[in-house]
Formats: C-alpha cells, structure tokens, sequence
C-alpha cells in the first residue's frame, strides 16, 4: 500500500488507479463526502487546486499533521500564503447586466488548500432553523411578499436533516451549550448535545453580551467547531484543546484544535486506505456528454494538462467556482440547470454595528468569536416559524473585535487623511499605539439572510482570464429590499447595545456593494421542481447520470445562520444517497468518527 | 506553594533570561533605547536597494513613524531591513533579463565569473564569484533547498507552526511547560508553482508573466512590480530633495524630510500608500521577515505577537477545564487597564472622525466592564 504517501502533491493511498467517486475540492462539502464515501468501501480520488499545508496528514500516527500554519498576520491575510490570489485568479464584479464588470482583488475570495475555507473560518457552527426548510411557504401563508425574489422551500424538511446535523457536529467536534444558560432559545430541537462544551468566552464577548442582555435579548454562546477538550476519543484522530492564541479568524490553526475539514473528514478517509488526493491539481473543465460524466481535466503541479476517469463526479469547489466549472465544460444542460445555473447566488447580507470602547479588549487573545445572539434571525422560539411579532428576517450576530494589527494600521491611512485634513495633531504612531480601531473596538455583525434573485448570479467574463487561461468568474449582485429593510430595522439596536455595553462611541459601519462575507452558497440550488433547480433533491445535477454538487452550491436559500455545519449536514445526507439511494438514515453509523 | 500567578512570572521571565543568555550582560544594563540605537550601527543588508536607495528608506519610513517622542520607530524597528528582505525575494537571479530565473541565468554567471558586470554581480559586491551562482542556483531550486528566502534567510512565507518565543503548555497542570519549540519561522516555506508566478508579478511586474496577460489586476494592484515602482519611487524622492533643498533625501534636516513626504503624499500618493504599508508590516509582522526588530513594534502597540503552542489558556488535565493567564486573561478585562479612555486629542480626533463624518453617537456615559 502506499500510505502515507511517499509521492510528491499526493496524498493517501497511491496505488489506487480505479474510482468509484472524483471529488473536486477538499473543503468542508468535499471532505464530508469523501469520508461517507470511503466508509462505504468506495475508492475516491480528491482533487485540490491549493497546496498541502498539513504535512503527515494520511499518517495515522497520533499528534500527526504538523500544519504549516501559524501566529502570522503577514503570511497569511497580507502575502495570500493559502489564498486564491487574485494575480492567478482574478474574479470581477457588476452590481448589475447593464454595466461592464470590473475585476476586483477580493470578489469572495476563499482559500486555496487541502481542507478549503475550513482551515481558515472560526468555524462558527449553528444550525439552521426549521422553518428555513420551507421559508417560501412560511412568507407567503403569513401574506409577506418581495417581487423579484425566488424563494423556493428546500427538497427536505429540517427533521430529514436533523440527524446529519448531529453527525456533522460530531464528525466535526461542535464545543456549544444545547440547553440552560448561554444556549439558544432560536435553536430548533435536537437529538443530542454538543459532543463539548463551549470554550472559554472572550472579554469582548463578555462585554457585549452584557449590553444586549441589558437591552433585553438573549446572548448566546457561540457553537464553534474548536475542540474545548481533547477530541475525538481515538488517538490517531485526536486533536488537542485550543489555547485561544488570538489567531483565529483568517489563520490556520497550528496545532490542529480547530476542526477544519482537512484534521477530520479528509483525514479519516485519507487513513481508510480508499482515498488518494492529489494536491496542487487544479481542475479545468469536465469532460463528457450525452449526460455522463467521463472525467475532468487539471493542471498538474507543474502546469502540465492531465485527465482522470472515474464513475461518479462531485463537484465541492465552492459555490461560484462548481458554477464555474460547469459553464467552462462544453456540455448540454437539462433545462432547469440551463436556466438556473449559476444564479440565487447568495452571500449574507453582513450589518456590522461597532462600539469604541475605552478600556482595551485584547482580542488578540481567544477565538474571535464566542458570544452572539440570534434575537434578530426574525423567528419563533424553537425556530419553528416566523416570530410572531413580524420582525424582519435578519441573522445571527457575532460578538468579536479586531486581533490583526496590520490591517488594522493599514485602515488608518484613512484615518490620517482626514486628521490632516481637520488640522488635528494625531499621528500615524497615535493610531498604531492608542488604535482606537483595533484594541479598542467591539464588533458586532450580523450575518442576514439575502434573499435569492434569478439575477444575482455568477457567470464568466468576457474580457478578465485567469492563469491557465480560461474566463474569469464574474459576479452581478444587487440587494433586495429584504436584506435592505432588516438591516435598517435592526441596526439601531446594534448600537443600542454597544451603548448598554459601555461604550463610548457607537455606530454602524457602512457595507460596499461586493458582498464582505466568505459565505457563498447556492448556483446549483437543489429543488423539487426540476425546471427551477439545478440540482434534484440530493444534489445530483439534473440531466447527467452521475455529476453531483456537495458544497455550498446547493442551497436554495442561505438562512442567517453560518451556513457550513448545514453545508457538511447536506453533503453527509446526499453523500449517504449515493451510496444507498432511499436509505440514506441507515449510513449514520458509518465510519470511525 | 507557589500562587498560580508567581507560576506563570516565573516561566515566562526565565525564558526571557534565557533568550538573552548570549548577550546578557549588555541586555541587562543597556537601556532599550539604547539597545536599539546600536543595532543601527550594523551594516545594510544587501539586497536590490542600493547603500543610497536603502538610506532613503530608511529616512523616509522613519518619518511616517517617527521615534521624536523617544519610542521606536521605523527606524529602530528596522522597517528598511524589512523592505530590502521582500525586495529581495528571489535574489535579483534574472540574470540575462529574460523574466525568468532559470538555468540560463546560472550561464550568464558562470560565463562573468571574475568580471564586474552589473547584472551578473547578483550580491552586488562588486565581482561575479561562486557567491552570485550561489544566489542564483538557490533562487532555481530554493523550493527544494532554501525555499524561497531573500539574500539573508527572510521568507517569503515564514515557516510553521511555531516560534520560539512561547513554551508548550503542560495540560498535567495547567501551567506554562518549560520546554520551547524550535523556531520553525525561520525556515521558509517553499513555493509551489503557482505561487512562484504570482510573486514574480509582485516583485518583477506582470511582463514577466505571460500568464497573467488577460488579467488587469495584474498590472492594477498597489502590490505589484515592486521594485520598479521602488526604484522610480525613490528617484522621485530624492529629485524632489535634491530640486528643493540641494541634498539627498537622508541627508535632510527632519523638518525638510516632513516638506519632501508632504509633497510624495500629494504627487506620488501609490508610492506614499506603498511606502506606509510597508512601515506598518515592517513594524508589526514576525521579527525572521527583516522588521520588527527585536519585537519593539509589537511592544510599541501592546500586541503580543505569535502566541502559540502557549496560547493564553491552558487546558488542565486534572480539573477538565480551562485556566486562564492572570497577567493577560481571556475573559476578564486586564488587571492593569485604567480604564482612563484615550488621550484628549485622540478623543478629539474621535468626534470629529466617528460623530462629525460618520454619524456616530458618542454616549454620555462610558464604562468598563468587569464582570456580572
């Protein structure tokens, strides 16, 4: 056997020539299904665009990987160590089709690397709601309408789901409180409790916790995919205790406590012997017609072009970019994916209310986020239907601050100019040092709902290409009046509680028209209605055989809630599907995690 | 028995003895300051700014943060050295001018070994020698031997998981161990292909790229061609120090420096907003990428810098639970916070900044935090 890998860019079990499964991308979707697959006694072959930075991660043995991260703002978010870089691949943004779109460096981007956007997230873990299951139905039978929307209810209802959500926070290791104080009154039920409990709260989560209880909601502590214990009980999989270094949001974990997809899906089925995954392998285009999928073309490590075959396709590239493949492909879509594909893109519409402080809140210290409430996701208790009272549909809000010194020094430039320009004495070292904007500063963003639209889409530019040459992936986003009027409606009471907290200042950051959250979903939404979906009901594209969506894709409506704990839940679901249609509960016991 | 609070003063003051066993009669008597100072007294890296194009940063990144109020500065937190390291990334190995570093730059070297040709003389110390193929064969296969460091060791991407610069913790007591990670910053990561192409485009311009042709961004962006816009940015500095004040810009008066970044700011503004990035990452990014200079920028701005494999709480086997650092606590405000605000003239700033321009409330009564 060839495990662990002796091979170059490869990981896993070398000698596999033949596979059941081909998974693009190793994020959250794409490890998910590998590990359901593998469980199942299926041979995988996963391709990675990014590179390896978890050496020794098909090593069984304990305390295995020793990532390549670290405590480095530079590395990182300044120098794009684990990013798509925008000089490789360049994305470009529109907020409508009458307007030529211009490429932007940040349009979404997301990470490049074995485990995806995983390895970099917080991993803020909730669940979604009940309702959000059948959210069109629920607006219109309470009689609220928004012309130019697409709501659609989802092909399955939350208790479907239910059982996913407790494996994914299981296979994934969810540090949360299920029942008593700090848990979520919004929260829909649930089987079983968090497998840990939550980690220690951050000051800044402390702080503005109080204020919102003040203002009379109900601050909850944030569920987190961050081991608060030794996790899992088996030693070649178990992970250590965080030690809320401060680098968190946008950094690797070194020492494997954060959950990403790469430390417990991926490895477990990269220790199964039935998975191979070749890293630095950028996918390019699927090959086939005639509604099968024959195999993909990718760039070798060395640039060099390859194909591989396997019997089934998964597409888990993230969002934008499984559209994107799927338009670069010379291939005859059905007509709900030609009519459907690549639009609902949706984001989350972020409303981001902030306190100046005039104590320091250190959050160079913890895990960004560890508090938050969801008093303002506009549901009933238990999550079962509109909240009565008819407030708006808006989001969780995270409670954090800022832990990156760099960008944030960067931001004073600004600052400076207009302290030049109003003659006052503060310095670019005033700023640095008293940084009101970093050390002093509570942040409060709530992540709403954005409702679908046939026109907020992702396509391919005519003018912008990428490295290997091929269009570059555009974005045309606008928002509705629904995510425009619970942002209006809910703001005011974002500064209220930065007011009940203590602060000195308070007020709402204003958001720019490309949307700021790394939360991408839908493009190949899944649907019962095969002429307004592009996938069916367990993320097989429609009109092929056997090509499937297993990421963020899917969803047909994005909640306002984190969404990738429900991501991994779907592609647990639909992965179990394909591996025994119609029985997918009975696969819940699958696998070593 | 000891307070859990003497526990961690304990560890982590002895490390701090520790890291400065080699030098540590000086560290003890020497005022920081002056510590700092004398560091300056070293010679420039070399690297692709000339002696005179290093001066000039070294002036005029001094300005943008200066150390007039006796704090560190750019200056003394090295920002030069900084600058010079991410110049001088792929150490100037295209020899032959192509846009490509290559086998057939090891050629050119070895056909001027022994003369002075500019090009060739890649160390830049005035003769081609087994040095400069030295710097150009480590440029070739640095993904293999070196990863992808500059003249002197600074990465590109420093390497992980760990510094030095914290013990492990020890879950059988909750405490700081006294055991300490090797430091694996100073080890750069290599470079895959792809990130070899779009650091050539940041370093050496999108000309050199064929690749990236149908992609504006790789001409637009404020981060790429750097040395180019490096070399004519600081021509224009010292034109404008020589038109004005007869001088080059480091030989200036700091009041006649002010007049000459005044006026970069107003005419060469990407250049300005270059130059102010890069004082902010030359100051508060890891000391083995050049800047940071024996970590004064973090202490300048109270950051603690990398934390890990320490972190600041520790997970106590015996107890199943977590204890938190008395000195910098997780959840509580910190022991030594007055809670006084910020100076008059920042809270001046503030007004103007947040309730004049932006519509914040300032409210009338501001407090502290400090538990339920």
């Amino acid at each position: 056997m060839g495990r662990p890998s002796s091979v170059p860019h490869v990981l896993g079990n070398t000698s596999l020539a033949q596979f059941d499964a081909l998974i693009i991308g190793s994020g959250a979707g794409g490890s998910a299904a590998a590990y359901v697959l593998t469980s199942a006694g299926l041979n995988v072959l996963v391709l990675e665009a990014g590179d390896n930075n978890f050496p020794g991660l098909d090593d069984p043995t304990p305390g295995m990987p020793v990532p390549r991260y670290s405590n480095d703002e530079l590395k990182g978010p300044i120098r794009l160590f684990d990013r798509q870089d925008p000089i490789l691949e360049p994305r470009t943004f529109r907020a409508n089709d009458t307007v030529t779109a211009q490429a932007d460096a940040d349009v979404n981007i997301l990470n490049r690397t074995v485990g995806g956007t995983t390895t970099h997230a917080d991993m803020k873990y909730p669940r979604f709601n009940e309702v959000d299951f059948h959210l069109a139905s629920a607006l219109a039978d309470a009689g609220r309408s928004f012309p130019g929307t697409s709501f659609i209810d989802w092909p399955f209802d939350y208790d479907e789901l239910e059982p996913f959500y407790g494996m994914a926070e299981r296979v994934t290791g969810v540090a949360g409180v299920a029942q008593g104080p700090g848990s979520d009154p919004f929260a829909s039920r649930r089987s079983h409790p968090y497998p840990m409990p939550p980690s220690p709260e951050m000051y800044i989560g402390r702080v503005l916790s109080a204020g919102a209880r003040k203002a009379g909601h109900n601050p909850i502590r944030y569920p987190a995919a961050i081991n608060s214990r030794p996790y899992p009980a088996l030693p070649e999989l178990q992970r250590p205790p965080c030690v809320n270094c401060g680098f968190c949001s946008g950094f690797g974990c070194p020492n494997n406590s954060k959950s990403s997809a790469a430390v417990t899906t991926l490895r477990a089925a990269l220790l199964s012997d039935r998975c191979q995954l070749r890293f630095n392998s950028f996918a390019l285009r699927l090959l086939g017609g005639n509604g099968h999928i024959s195999g993909v073309e990718y760039a070798d490590p060395t640039g060099a072009r390859q194909t591989v075959t396997a019997d089934r396709v998964i597409l888990a590239a993230s969002a934008m970019e499984s559209a994107r493949l799927l338009l670069l492909s010379d291939l005859v879509l059905a007509a709900g994916p030609a009519a459907h594909l690549g639009r609902h893109l949706l984001f989350h519409f972020q409303t981001i209310g902030v306190g100046i402080f005039k104590q320091r809140v250190h959050g160079d210290r913890g895990q960004a986020v560890t508090n938050g409430l969801s008093d303002f996701r506009g549901v009933n208790e238990g999550g079962t239907a509109l909240h009565p009272d008819g407030r708006p549909l808006g989001g969780i809000v995270e409670f954090g601050t800022s832990s990156e010194p760099i960008g944030a020094g960067k931001e004073a430039l600004q600052s400076l100019d207009i302290a030049e320009s109003t003659r006052s004495p503060i310095t670019l070292k005033d700023l640095l040092v008293e940084s009101p904007f970093h050390t002093h500063i509570g942040v409060m963003i709530m992540q709403a709902e954005d409702a679908p639209q046939l026109t907020n889409m992702v396509d391919l530019d005519p003018n912008v290409r990428d490295v290997f040459g091929r269009p570059a992936a555009r974005l045309t986003y606008n928002n509705h009046r629904f995510e425009l009027d619970a942002a209006a409606y809910y703001a005011p009471k974002l500064v209220e509680i930065a007011r009940q907290a203590g602060a000195q200042f308070g007020f709402i950051d204003p958001t720019r028209g490309i949307p700021r959250t790394r939360h991408v979903l839908g493009g190949l939404r899944m649907g019962s209605d095969p002429l307004a979906s592009v996938c069916d009901g367990f993320g097989q594209v429609r009109g092929f055989d056997n090509l499937y969506c297993m990421d963020g894709g899917v969803m047909p409506t994005g909640s306002g809630y984190n969404p990738t704990l429900t991501l991994i839940a779907v592609a647990l679901r639909n992965a179990a599907n394909l591996v025994s249609p119609g029985a997918a509960e009975r696969q819940l016991a699958v696998g070593p995690l | 028995m000891l307070d859990a609070r003497d526990v961690w003063r304990w560890s982590l003051s002895r490390r701090r003895f520790l890291q400065g066993a080699a030098a540590a009669s000086s560290l003890l008597v020497v005022p920081r300051a002056a510590r700092l100072a004398r560091a300056l007294d070293a010679p420039a890296p070399v690297g692709f700014l000339s002696a005179e194009e290093y001066a000039v940063v070294e002036a005029i990144t001094a300005r943008i943060v200066s150390s007039d109020d006796g704090s560190a500065g750019a200056r003394e937190c090295g920002v030069a050295d900084y600058v010079q390291a991410l110049l001088s990334a792929f150490p100037g190995a295209d020899v032959n001018g192509d846009g490509r570093v290559g086998a057939a730059d090891l050629t050119a070297v070895a056909r001027a070994a022994g003369s002075d040709d500019g090009a060739a003389d890649v160390t830049g110390d005035g003769s081609v020698d087994d040095a400069d193929r030295a710097l150009v064969a480590a440029s070739i296969f640095g993904s293999v031997l070196l990863g992808e460091a500059a003249f002197d060791g600074k990465p590109i991407f420093a390497g992980g998981p760990f510094s030095d610069r914290n013990p492990f913790p020890d879950s059988a007591t909750g405490m700081p161990s006294t055991t300490f990670p090797a430091n694996a910053f100073r080890i750069p990561e290599p470079l895959t292909r792809l990130q070899r192409l779009a650091w050539t485009v940041r370093l050496l311009g999108a000309d050199a790229v064929p690749e990236v042709r149908d992609n504006p961004l790789a001409t637009s962006l404020p981060d790429v061609d750097l040395r180019a816009r490096y070399r004519q940015g600081l021509a224009a500095v010292n034109g404008f120090s020589q038109t004005d004040f007869g001088a080059s810009y480091d030989a200036l008066t700091s009041a006649q420096q002010d007049t000459i970044l005044a006026k970069v700011k107003r005419q060469r503004r990407a250049f300005y907003e270059l130059l102010v990035g890069h004082t902010i990452e030359g100051m508060l990014s890891a000391p083995e990428y050049g800047g940071n200079r024996d970590r004064a920028g973090w202490d300048l701005i109270g950051f603690g810098g990398d934390s890990q494999p320490l972190g600041y709480t520790i997970y106590d086997a015996s107890i199943d639970d977590y204890r938190e650092r008395p000195d910098k606590p997780n959840s509580t405000i910190d022991p030594d916070d007055p809670c006084s605000g910020f100076s008059d003239e920042m809270a001046d700033f503030l007004r103007i900044i947040l309730v004049r321009l932006a519509g914040a409330t300032e409210f009338p009564e501001p407090f502290c935090f400090s538990g339920e």
